[in-house]
């Protein structure tokens, strides 16, 4: 066990260092001086040569990348160009945000698809399994983007039932935020939601093949424990791994969500950082998006040995 | 199996018949569009701005009073192709990197599998953000971010199938017939990849339509005035109160097609893998 989980922590360490040399990469490609890059059309010299001291420009590149290395490790993003505010604090301050659409979204749709996936699996190529794959195929189908212009053009622009634009923080104002939150974590969640649905779905009838369960049938139980005490832990771990790589397509989805909601989140931070050619914030976010991404397969990988009975270090 | 009875499998599964007929529908739509559309799609026309759909514009028109059908058949052009040559390219690119490295094994496989994997441990649409944000919305910076985001799947996927038929006998075989390294990896390792090539690539044709409409939708995609249905939608939401129907149609053709790629994938996922057809 131990040694599973050194191995699985020492092998973050080249994943983490390739993520920064593709960023360092990056923001090598923008044409132009890399420091007047990261200080923007500044024109005093003095600046400038600082600037081009601390990224130690007259040193070899893999000196470079080295001191850029460091000064990530400490936190030292820069400012941005837009607003002068320090890369660090100001993704600190929006990533509340996107956390906020993206957990939620998460475990809504944990708490949906898990059971439509089990009771679809039990009832699998009957009525109920068809219409339940056919809407999965047809929310896969459908862009969350547009999923989400539709829901303002019917609850805000029809109806005006709920606020379309900007956001109110869950915790200072529970039911204020919770309206705000509806529409963008809809449109971000559904098609998450079923595809998951259908990953649990696949699983449980995979479990559902094996001899185990025709024992616990055979044993005179009703067919819900059979499900819910038997199928249900083995069928969920594959499942879980997918939940890992699910965070990555929901934090890409809150990119664009955020910007169809105007939602002051990361995502609309990174857009808003490219337009703008704020180099600073594209990089900082970039890190910051695949840091937290590469953590949490880490935390799934550490867990799985809990949920799958099969797996013992 | 002959490309004949291929087709006849696909036609007898209900996913294949649809999927086959909705992506038709659309490339028919996209052919047509780059023959002829009934308006120029970049002409402006000041006094039929935010027209509702009519005999005369069949989806109404957009604040420069363009034809909206003809834009929407334009831009299936543009998203077809875009789609297609990302896939291209992270196909060729990631079966040459997955071939070599599986091929030869040893410490370049290894490398090769640590920056892979590192790769895939960034989300796809974020990598090719990055890309775009240093590049400049260009329609064929589109390709080569999105090739490059969806490459790594490709060579792990290639990767996996080379290990196992490099230790077949057929595999031997030509070597010990004196062909060079190269021929048999391109004339006998590379065809053992086809069928999981067909599968991953009509997925990642579908991640490349919705990435390629995202980029598009945030202003980072193919740059105007050449119409894509990401962008149309874009342009759509200043009008929401005025004009809906400019943001529906574009949504739907994004879905329609991406429902036939992927009712079609499902069909082929069933026809190359048997234990899934059971499910």
């Amino acid at each position: 066990m131990l040694k599973y989980i050194t191995r699985r922590l020492l092998m973050t360490i080249p994943t983490f260092l390739i993520v920064a040399l593709v960023v360092f990469t990056l923001m090598r490609l923008v044409p132009g001086d890399p420091a007047a890059v990261m200080v923007g059309d500044l024109d005093d010299p003095t600046i400038l040569a600082q600037v081009r001291r601390e990224l130690g420009l007259e040193e070899p590149l893999p000196q470079q990348f080295a001191i850029w290395l460091g000064s990530v490790l400490r936190g030292e993003l820069g400012q941005s160009l837009m607003t002068g505010e320090d890369v660090l604090d100001a993704m600190l301050r929006r990533f509340k945000v996107t956390a906020q659409i993206v957990m939620v979204s998460v475990v809504l749709a944990v708490l949906v698809a898990i059971p439509v996936g089990l009771l679809a699996a039990w009832r699998q190529n009957r009525t109920a399994d068809v219409i339940t794959m056919f809407l999965v195929i047809l929310a896969v189908s459908v862009p969350s983007f547009w999923v989400g212009i539709l829901l303002i053009l019917v609850f805000g622009v029809e109806l005006g039932w709920l606020p379309t634009i900007g956001y109110v923080s869950i915790g200072e104002n529970l039911a204020e935020g919770a309206r705000y939150l509806i529409l963008p974590v809809t449109a971000l969640l559904l098609g998450e939601m079923a595809s998951l649905a259908r990953m649990m779905r696949s699983s449980t009838i995979e479990v559902l093949r094996l001899e185990y369960i025709t024992h616990a049938r055979a044993k005179g139980l009703s067919e819900g424990v059979v499900l819910w005490r038997h199928a249900l832990p083995n069928a969920f771990a594959p499942v879980l791994t997918v939940l890992g790589l699910m965070l990555g397509s929901l934090l890409g989805g809150a990119v664009v969500i955020e910007t169809v909601f105007t939602l002051p989140g990361l995502g609309r931070f990174l857009v808003d950082g490219s337009y703008a050619r704020d180099y600073p914030v594209v990089q900082g976010t970039l890190l910051l998006v695949a840091a937290i991404y590469v953590l949490t397969n880490l935390i799934v990988d550490l867990l799985y040995p809990l949920f799958d009975p099969r797996v013992r270090l | 199996m002959s490309l004949r009875s291929q087709v006849a499998w696909m036609m007898r599964r209900p996913n294949g018949v649809v999927g086959i007929s909705l992506l038709g529908l659309i490339i028919i739509l996209a052919v047509i569009g780059w023959l002829a559309t009934p308006y120029d799609p970049l002409m402006l026309s000041y006094e039929d701005r935010l027209a509702p759909p009519s005999a005369s514009h069949w989806l109404g028109t957009d604040q420069f009073g363009r034809d909206m059908f003809s834009r929407l058949v334009a831009a299936a052009g543009t998203s077809l192709v875009v789609s297609l040559l990302t896939v291209t390219l992270a196909l060729v690119g990631g079966t040459l990197i997955g071939s070599v490295s599986g091929y030869l094994g040893g410490w370049v496989d290894r490398i090769a599998m640590t920056v892979n994997d590192a790769l895939m441990a960034f989300p796809g649409i974020l990598l090719a953000l990055g890309i775009m944000a240093v590049i400049g919305p260009r329609r064929y910076g589109v390709v080569v971010a999105l090739g490059l985001a969806y490459m790594p799947n490709v060579v792990r996927i290639v990767r996996g199938v080379v290990l196992s038929v490099r230790e077949k006998e057929y595999v031997e075989a030509s070597r010990a017939l004196g062909n060079s390294e190269w021929y048999t990896v391109l004339a006998h390792v590379v065809p053992g990849c086809i069928s999981a090539l067909t599968v991953i690539g009509t997925a990642i044709f579908g991640g490349a339509l919705l990435s390629e409409s995202a980029l598009s939708f945030l202003g980072l995609g193919v740059p105007p005035p050449a119409p894509t249905w990401g962008g149309l939608l874009a342009d759509s939401t200043l009008y929401m109160d005025r004009a809906p129907w400019l943001s529906i149609f574009p949504g739907l053709a994004i879905s329609v097609t991406l429902l036939g790629v992927n009712l079609f994938g499902d069909a082929l996922r069933d026809r190359f893998d048997p234990r899934m057809s059971r499910l």
